[in-house]
């Protein structure tokens, strides 16, 4: 039996929804989410965490999603888990691990990832931002970061930056760098369409000074650090989205069995019966692809072709269910009271971040050894 | 041919097939010269995997590890390979 068939796991589930329905948008929802033992989840029991697995984080996530009808908290908290957390308990010394993980994962320390550049984009083996040791070996860090998800909020931040010549697969470090360090700036929360409730924002580190003891893997390891946070993210950033579609889904179903229209409610109609069925195929092969993958990674056997299939996949997917949901409401999709324009840009946004749909597609032709 | 040397020829394999028509050797800087990128890289990794029935971890994927084919070979000797 796997952890999430558990009688233990199903019945602290079936506390999250409750939670999630009544107090996940309240200004302390990352701790009271860590005090339930959310954000531990995935963390081995060595490092103190649960050890439940990628399966179970995932599920706990959609529950979220579903409960709140809300994308942002979910997200954000899945960017905290897979871009910061998990490689710090991946790649963390013992005194790094001590320093920051317990806090990371009861919820009293939010993560970021600050990786993207303004003009590298996906392509983050071009970036800008430099750390460059001195004698004493702390390091001094200067550079500009993108779209950090969680910036606004982050306490702490896994900051990737050249250390070198050469190519970027040696010449990469990855540093843990507090909010409170001196000449670290994080800019005005961006506005933008999609996601709301996840914060934006960019990261200028100027002459920014951390100890040798920042440097998460060791000096050159950044590019090691980047693939295991892109192979986790890009599998499992889309977990929420698995929630939104069930809940717009039962909404959906709710709507066209009480919309009367030609004599009969809109349930009635052929069209409008394959497009609910054409959703549900949508959510469950989204489902099944997803929680196919946690099972792999669960049993450490994920590789990167795999992880950005599942990406692509949920995305695609996640698109065709709101192309399909659109259709259903008709003119009414258009009013905020449906979520469905919202649904839909978020639907949008999820082929972009974590690596374009395009970044995902040539990942799967070198796995397939072309 | 032993065993050693069938994992040596798998490892030159697997690195001339992400560097076509490149002339090869076992002390040829890899990652310096830039013979291979991130996308190739994780090609050579998933390959080594596949063929050695190897686990490399993230941890491992490092430079030094990668950095030419007799660095690729020695840290398969640390796996038992």
């Amino acid at each position: 039996m796997t952890v999430t068939e558990g009688r233990e796991y199903t019945t602290w589930l079936a506390g999250l929804r409750t939670w999630a329905a009544h107090a996940a948008d309240r200004p302390d929802a990352w701790r009271s989410a860590g005090a339930q033992g959310l954000l531990s989840l995935p963390v081995g029991s060595e490092s103190g965490g649960a050890g439940a697995g990628y399966e179970a984080t995932c599920r706990a996530m959609e529950a979220i999603a579903e409960e709140t009808g809300e994308s942002g908290l979910p997200f954000a908290m899945s960017a905290h888990l897979w871009a910061c957390q998990d490689p710090l308990a991946a790649f963390g010394t013992a005194e790094q691990r001590t320093a920051y993980l317990g806090a990371a994962m009861s919820g009293e320390l939010v993560g970021a990832f600050a990786a993207t550049e303004y003009d590298a984009g996906s392509d983050l083996l071009s970036l800008r931002t430099a750390a460059k040791q001195s004698d004493s070996g702390s390091w001094s860090l200067n550079g500009t970061k993108m779209f950090v998800t969680n910036g606004p909020v982050a306490d702490l931040f896994l900051v990737l930056a050249r250390t070198g010549e050469g190519s970027p697969l040696g010449a990469l470090s990855a540093f843990l760098v507090p909010r409170s360090a001196a000449g670290l700036t994080v800019g005005p929360d961006i506005e933008k369409s999609a996601l709301p409730g996840a914060k934006l924002s960019t990261l200028h580190l100027d002459d920014v000074i951390v100890p040798a003891e920042a440097c998460l893997g060791g000096a050159g390891s950044g590019f090691a650090v980047l693939m295991r946070a892109m192979r986790i993210e890009r599998a499992f950033i889309l977990a929420p989205v698995l929630g939104l579609m069930a809940r717009a889904l039962r909404q959906a179903v709710e709507h066209v069995r009480t919309r009367e229209q030609g004599g009969g409610p809109l349930s009635s109609h052929d069209t409008i019966r394959a497009r609910i069925v054409r959703m549900h195929l949508s959510l469950t092969t989204a489902r099944e692809i997803l929680y196919g993958t946690a099972r792999q990674a669960d049993a450490g056997t994920l590789d990167h072709a795999r992880s950005s299939l599942t990406k692509l996949l949920v995305s695609r997917e996640f698109g065709s269910f709101c192309d399909e949901l659109s259709d259903v409401y008709g003119g009414y999709a258009l009013l905020p009271e449906t979520g469905v324009a919202q649904l839909t840009a978020d639907a949008v946004a999820s082929r972009y971040y974590s690596g374009t749909s395009d970044m995902q597609i040539k990942i799967i032709a070198e796995g397939l050894g072309l | 041919m032993t065993t050693q040397d069938t994992v040596l020829t798998t490892v030159r394999s697997a690195v001339q097939d992400v560097a076509p028509g490149i002339e090869l050797t076992d002390d040829l800087p890899l990652i310096a010269e830039r013979i291979i990128d991130s996308l190739s890289l994780l090609k050579v990794v998933t390959r080594l995997e596949h063929d050695l029935g190897v686990r490399i971890r993230d941890t491992e994927v490092l430079p030094r590890n990668f950095e030419t084919i007799t660095a690729i070979r020695a840290f398969l000797a640390t796996k038992g390979h």
